[in-house]
């Protein structure tokens, strides 16, 4: 399965190691997908699946199968709802993520009361590094790679169909299938990504990293590639501070990722100001 | 002469009320139609059933000799919207980015753009006189330029036919003039057919050896002839129209950064 290093070696890792492996691939996956989501406008699809994946580990958690598989399947289930009842309203994106998060959180909240209390429902709103198993490991792993591989093959006709839906049609892109196939990637990215980041967590995770990108980047490639540092950056320190002090990892994660917003922020104002300065010297 | 657009019998309506009613013209290949008319007219709907992006109730759209719900060419068709006020001027993508979007089809999936590709969008990009500009994001352009680079996406992939819908709202006049001048070229140069809605009845009689009245439900095809544009120009407008041509067409239209 993992190649050259054998199935042995990821399995043999670290509860930590194991950790940072989920977070590089989520790291990887959730700031591609977010730079498409922001651009096109969606920023809340993450949150109303982020509440139907809760509703779906509630409900894994009932049921006796794992609370991811059940997340990934709540949420493709959402994903291709709101895909749907976008068509009923057509311009009026947000019509259909508001239904599709009330149902998510209703669901929850009524699955969670039925969930035994030995559970934690709790350490999937705000994530955790703790025991990962075996399965888990195998499932985020290739759900994971899955998606950067079809966002890798797709990113060229993704950049298009956001950038203007009807000339692509023209060109001859398959823009309904593209855009089913988009849905799916957010749905597994967000349910895959609640283990360890959190619910409650992972739209940010998929809004902040190309807000920042989005303030330095000169080009579509450079958002893109900005974003993944970023969100790799975020997902990495955030994971060791959550390990040494003992913190939850998804709230760290977030908290990282809005200080990188805000330092990008002021940077890139002071080099606005160092700019005009210069122009007014040269003016004089 | 070979058929370019072919239009029998067709009727279409947003609800009850028509808008077109069994309407039949064609148009052939290396034509310049100026589609012109009152608000309301149904010029961009016509366009939009053009585009497939409306059905008709009644009659048959042949595009290249093709019924349109089989057509499949469309990387043979160009369509330049009224895009400079509708378009997301945040959006962070290089002029060579938007232009090479019009190759992906051919380009495939998983493969990157090649240094023939960077060529054709060059050569796209030196036919409307931004090539300068590529490396800059598409939103910090003014409208008449990203018009200029809309047209280069356009023209990248080679089109055999381009629809344009009102392309000059929002740009100066001077802009404007290049705009067609340029499209003048397209036409007598390339051979490309070219279908374009606009109010601008001037520049129409100028470029266009075809114009396409629309009123009443119906469309009337004239060649474009100094007669046609006194006599019948008044009747379809109701009152006189002035023309003031843009008749000093320039034949380098388009100089390195001028507008
Ligand atoms: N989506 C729609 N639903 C219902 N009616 C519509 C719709 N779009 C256009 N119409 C109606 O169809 C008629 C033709 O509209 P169209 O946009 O084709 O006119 P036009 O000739 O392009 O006008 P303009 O010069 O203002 O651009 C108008 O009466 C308009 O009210
Ligand atoms: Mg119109």
């Amino acid at each position: 399965m993992f190649g050259i290093f054998g199935e042995d070696f990821i399995l043999n890792l670290g509860f930590m190691q194991r950790a940072y492996f989920i977070g590089l691939l989520i790291a990887i996956m959730a700031p591609a997908i977010g730079v498409i989501v922001v651009l096109r406008r969606q920023s809340m699809i993450g949150d109303s699946l982020a509440h139907t994946s809760l509703a779906g580990v509630a409900f894994g958690l009932i049921a006796g199968i794992n609370p991811i598989v059940g997340a990934t399947l709540f949420s493709i289930t959402a994903a291709l709802g709101i895909e749907k009842i976008r068509r009923a309203f057509p311009k009026y994106a947000e019509v259909s993520i508001a239904v599709i998060m009330s149902t998510g959180i209703g669901l929850a909240g009524i699955l969670s009361g039925y969930v035994k209390s030995g559970f934690s429902l709790s350490s999937y709103l705000f994530g955790s590094i703790i025991a990962i198993s075996d399965f888990e490991l195998l499932i985020i792993g290739v759900l994971s790679i899955v998606v950067i591989a079809t966002f890798a093959a797709l990113f060229k006709e993704l950049f298009f169909i956001t950038f203007d839906e009807e000339a692509a049609r023209l060109a001859g892109v398959p823009v309904k299938i593209i855009n089913f196939i988009f849905a799916v990637l957010t749905a597994v990215t967000i349910a895959v990504s609640s283990r360890i980041v959190g619910t409650l967590v992972i739209s940010s995770l998929l809004v902040l990293p190309p807000a920042s990108a989005m303030q330095v980047a000169k080009s579509f490639k450079q958002t893109i590639v900005y974003s993944l540092l970023y969100g790799i950056f975020s997902i990495v320190t955030g994971l060791t501070l959550s390990f040494y002090l003992d913190m939850v990892p998804g709230g760290t994660i977030v908290l990282i990722s809005v200080i990188c917003l805000v330092l990008t922020l002021v940077y890139k104002n002071l080099l606005k100001g160092l700019i005009v300065k210069k122009t007014l010297v040269k003016a004089n | 002469m070979e058929k370019v657009i072919e239009i029998s019998n067709l009727s279409f309506g947003y609800g009850e009320r028509l808008i077109l009613e069994d309407m039949s013209f064609s148009v052939e290949k290396g034509d310049f139609v100026g589609v012109i008319g009152p608000n309301g007219s149904g010029k961009s709907t016509l366009l939009k059933l053009l585009l497939r992006q409306i059905k008709p109730i009644k009659g048959e759209i042949k595009l290249l000799g093709q019924n349109i719900e089989k057509f499949n060419q469309w990387n043979k068709i160009g369509y330049v919207a009224q895009k400079a006020s509708s378009f997301n001027t945040s959006f962070p993508a290089t002029v060579e980015e938007v232009v090479s979007a019009n190759l992906f089809p051919q380009i495939g999936l998983f493969k990157r753009i090649k240094s023939k590709h960077r060529e054709l969008v060059y050569k796209a990009l030196e036919t409307v006189g931004m090539e300068d500009y590529k490396d800059r994001l598409i939103g910090n352009l003014s409208g008449g330029q990203q018009q200029r680079v809309f047209i280069a996406r356009v023209l990248v992939s080679e089109p055999e036919l381009i629809f344009l819908d009102e392309p000059t709202v929002g740009i100066d006049s001077e802009s404007e003039g290049a705009l067609y001048c340029l499209l003048g070229r397209l036409n007598q140069e390339r051979g490309i057919t070219i279908v374009m809605v606009s109010h601008d009845i001037g520049a129409v009689t100028v470029h266009a050896n075809k114009i396409a009245c629309m009123g009443n439900k119906g469309l009337v095809m004239n060649e474009n002839t100094e007669e046609f544009a006194k006599n019948s120009l008044r009747e379809i407008y109701g009152h006189d129209v002035n023309l003031h041509a843009h008749k000093h067409c320039c034949t380098n239209c388009w100089k390195k950064g001028a507008i």
